[in-house]
């Protein structure tokens, strides 16, 4: 169990990084999602104890984390590259060792995980004579070695084309069924809807949300609908909807209620409203994606500053209401 | 839903900024379990084995891959042949010198002792007296006379310029040396080119290994993996570990070469020179690996400045700019015979890895001398350690721009 307590760190004048909190979950992998400067990668390296935090901490099974505790942890920096004329056998051998193990240890652990990778016949190659796929292969090997009990990846699929991203993601899931708990981040939402668990998302160096993925989504679903039809100008001014935003070539509308039988029944009138002003393609309760959570969660909410102008310029995007000048 | 854990937390609000005030270490313990009493005490001793072992882990590391690297096995190939043609060279030249038959040497043979068999081994001329004979000399037609002491006993040689070894070897009693027109200027030449020599391996050694540790520190911050080992150890193990392995590797190459000269010179019979040189090359090798691993700290501190290997050499340019001048001023300075300066080199550090011992060859510079040049320069290296730590330490993970040198020196963000 790896918990981040209000962590805060400041570069100079930015703030990196202001009371950031949540918990990694013991079981399965968390996706850790932000926008460039986030925070993302400066979160992880507090963790590894790469760099310090200003304040705040980080506990490892309800203790502060020590620099054992960290050499437990598989770590996968972002942009990262190995020794490009070392060895692989003896480049992952180096790496169990720097994390502790003994000289037999890192030997069996390379020799394994260069067998699961179906790597073990190019153990004296550099990683220089690799095929690209094969190097991200022993790129994530370089953060397996010696049977961590947890994995922190920057960036896992940065670079990479989709097939070698399912390995990576295939690998990673396979550690993870087997009780290692991940924590990785990535710009790359549809992967982390895919392989993730959990979601931490982190904006300006602030935690927005955090929770299984499962609840995050369905709390953004709210009382949205999306409705496909010629005509949907009179959609504006019908009573309970409100927030009509065109989405591809249909329209979302949320419903103004208090609860979900209520908005059903109001959806309803809708769909009848609409059926009176033409066919209608198509009608549904509209689940977000989690690039759309990921969007609803990072900007502002009502009350906070920036809302207002926000709104402002969703009511001025044209051709939004054709019935208004 | 973002403030999971904050009640809890409140007693462990500053662990992690404490956890770098001590430096990480410090607080190492081996488990959740760990008793916190006992723990104080094994956690010191296990903190500096865990240091000692990565700092070997990494120099092993290093010293792996520059035993590996072509361009280290080729350049200390051609070094070792330099020095064998170098030998072979000296050998030839000074072979006339420790000859027999071609000094030819002026003596009254009749004051003579018995039994120096002179007229065995060198040219012997009859002269009618002492002054004849001296003045043989001074005309040339003799390299050295051979006058008996007026108490009896002793001999005394007199040359013009440099008494042949030849000749003071072959004499059962140490002779007096009497020099007509000593010489004032073939010693700086040759010293001057002593200093050279020296340089030449100094520049090479640092060439090849010193400057190998630049370019891997950038390979390190380029390619992230610096990450992978921060998180597994402090900055200052890194960069020991890296300055310990270059510094074996050029220990390796220095003493070998020396090993190639010093046997050499034994296999080719220059007892004489072997005897003179010894010191000087072992105080060379002495200096040499203290001033190394000064270079080496710098060019360390310097190459973790940029990110990408391109930058390395403009960044590392002071460094190699010491090194040249280090490489260049002593021959300049012995040249010019300006005692002054030389002296002043003798003690500054890395220039005194190529004055000193050119000084103890020539029989200027004492090992007293020697001992405190080198002391001047350890106080130096443990310096420059210090100061290639910091500014490693605060540069290794800002990529992009090229850190400033005296920002990261005051560890400001």
């Amino acid at each position: 169990m790896l918990n981040i307590d209000h962590v805060s760190r400041r570069f100079g004048a930015v703030q990196a990084l202001d009371d950031v909190t949540f918990s990694m979950a013991d079981h399965g992998m968390t996706g850790f999602i932000g926008g460039n400067g986030a925070g993302k990668t400066t979160t992880m390296r507090i963790i590894m104890g790469i760099i310090t935090a200003d304040s705040g901490g980080v506990r490892w099974r309800h203790a502060p984390i020590t620099p054992a505790d960290v050499r437990r942890i598989g770590y996968m920096p972002a942009e990262r590259g190995l020794y490009p004329t070392m060895p692989i056998g003896k480049q992952l051998a180096y790496f169990a060792r720097i994390r502790g193990l003994s000289r037999q240890d890192a030997a069996t652990s390379t020799e394994r995980l260069l067998t699961e990778l179906s790597l073990e016949h190019r153990s004296k190659d550099p990683v220089q004579n690799l095929s690209l796929g094969n190097q991200q292969r022993i790129q994530i090997a370089a953060a397996l070695i010696g049977d961590p009990a947890c994995l922190i990846l920057d960036e896992p699929f940065s670079g990479l084309d989709p097939i070698a991203a399912e390995t990576v993601g295939e690998i990673l899931r396979s550690h993870s069924e087997r009780g290692v708990p991940v924590l990785f981040s990535s710009h790359q939402l549809d992967l982390v809807e895919r392989y993730c668990d959990h979601l931490v998302i982190i904006a300006d160096g602030k935690i927005k949300a955090t929770g299984s993925r499962e609840g995050l989504l369905a709390t953004h679903a709210g009382f949205s609908y999306e409705i496909g039809a010629d005509d949907l100008t009179w959609l504006r001014a019908e009573r309970g909807v409100i927030d009509v935003v065109p989405h591809g070539r249909k329209v979302r509308f949320t419903i103004d209620a208090l609860n979900q039988d209520t908005a059903e029944v109001i959806a309803q009138e809708v769909l009848q409203r609409a059926l009176g002003h033409g066919p209608v393609n198509s009608f549904q309760r509209w689940t977000p994606s989690l690039a759309e959570v990921f969007r609803d969660t990072i900007v502002d909410r009502p009350g906070e500053p920036g809302f207002d102008r926000r709104i402002r310029r969703l009511w001025r995007r044209p051709g939004l209401f054709q019935d208004k000048p | 839903m973002t403030s999971r854990g904050r009640t809890e937390a409140a007693p462990e609000k500053d662990a992690a900024s404490d956890r770098a005030e001590t430096s990480r270490p410090a607080r190492l313990r081996t488990g959740p379990g760990d008793d916190n009493a006992t723990g104080a005490a094994s956690g010191g001793r296990k903190r500096w084995k865990d240091g000692i072992v990565q700092t070997w882990l990494v120099a092993g590391r290093d010293i792996d891959q520059q035993l590996h690297s072509r361009s280290f096995l080729i350049t200390t190939l051609l070094l070792l042949l330099a020095t064998v043609a170098g030998v072979v060279i000296a050998a030839v030249l000074t072979r006339p010198a420790t000859g027999s038959d071609t000094t030819t040497v002026v003596a009254v043979a009749a004051e003579l002792p018995s039994g120096t068999g002179l007229a065995d081994d060198f040219t012997l001329i009859e002269a009618a007296s002492a002054n004849e004979a001296v003045a043989d000399v001074r005309d040339g037609e003799a390299d050295a006379a051979v006058i008996p002491d007026a108490a009896g006993g002793g001999l005394t040689i007199v040359a013009r310029t440099t008494a042949p070894s030849g000749l003071v070897n072959a004499l059962t009693t140490t002779p007096t040396v009497e020099l007509l027109e000593p010489d004032t200027t073939g010693t700086p030449m040759t010293a001057a080119f002593t200093a050279l020599g020296f340089g030449a391996v100094f520049m090479i050694v640092i060439q090849v290994c010193g400057a190998g540790v630049a370019q891997n520190t950038v390979i390190e911050k380029q390619t992230r993996i610096v990450e992978i080992l921060l998180a597994a150890m402090p900055a200052r193990v890194l960069i020991a570990g890296k300055i310990l392995g270059s510094a074996v590797v050029a220990l390796l190459q220095a003493l070998l070469l020396a090993l190639v000269l010093l046997g050499g010179m034994a296999i080719a019979g220059m007892t004489a020179s072997l005897a003179a040189w010894a010191p000087a090359i072992l105080w060379f090798v002495v200096l040499l690996i203290t001033g190394f691993v000064l270079i080496t700290s710098l060019y360390a501190a310097l190459a973790a400045l940029v990110s990408r290997v391109e930058e390395v050499s403009s960044a590392t340019t002071p460094v190699t700019m010491l090194v040249m001048v280090a490489y260049l001023a002593p021959y300049i300075v012995i040249l010019l015979g300006d005692e002054g300066a030389t002296t002043l080199l003798g003690y500054l550090p890395v220039f005194s890895t190529i004055v000193m011992p050119t000084l103890i060859s020539s029989g200027t510079a004492t090992s007293g001398e020697a001992a405190l040049a080198w002391l001047i320069c350890l106080v130096a290296t443990v310096g420059g350690i210090l100061v290639a730590a910091r500014v490693y330490r605060y540069s290794l993970l800002r990529t992009g721009k090229k850190v400033s040198f005296f920002r990261a020196l005051s560890g400001s963000e």
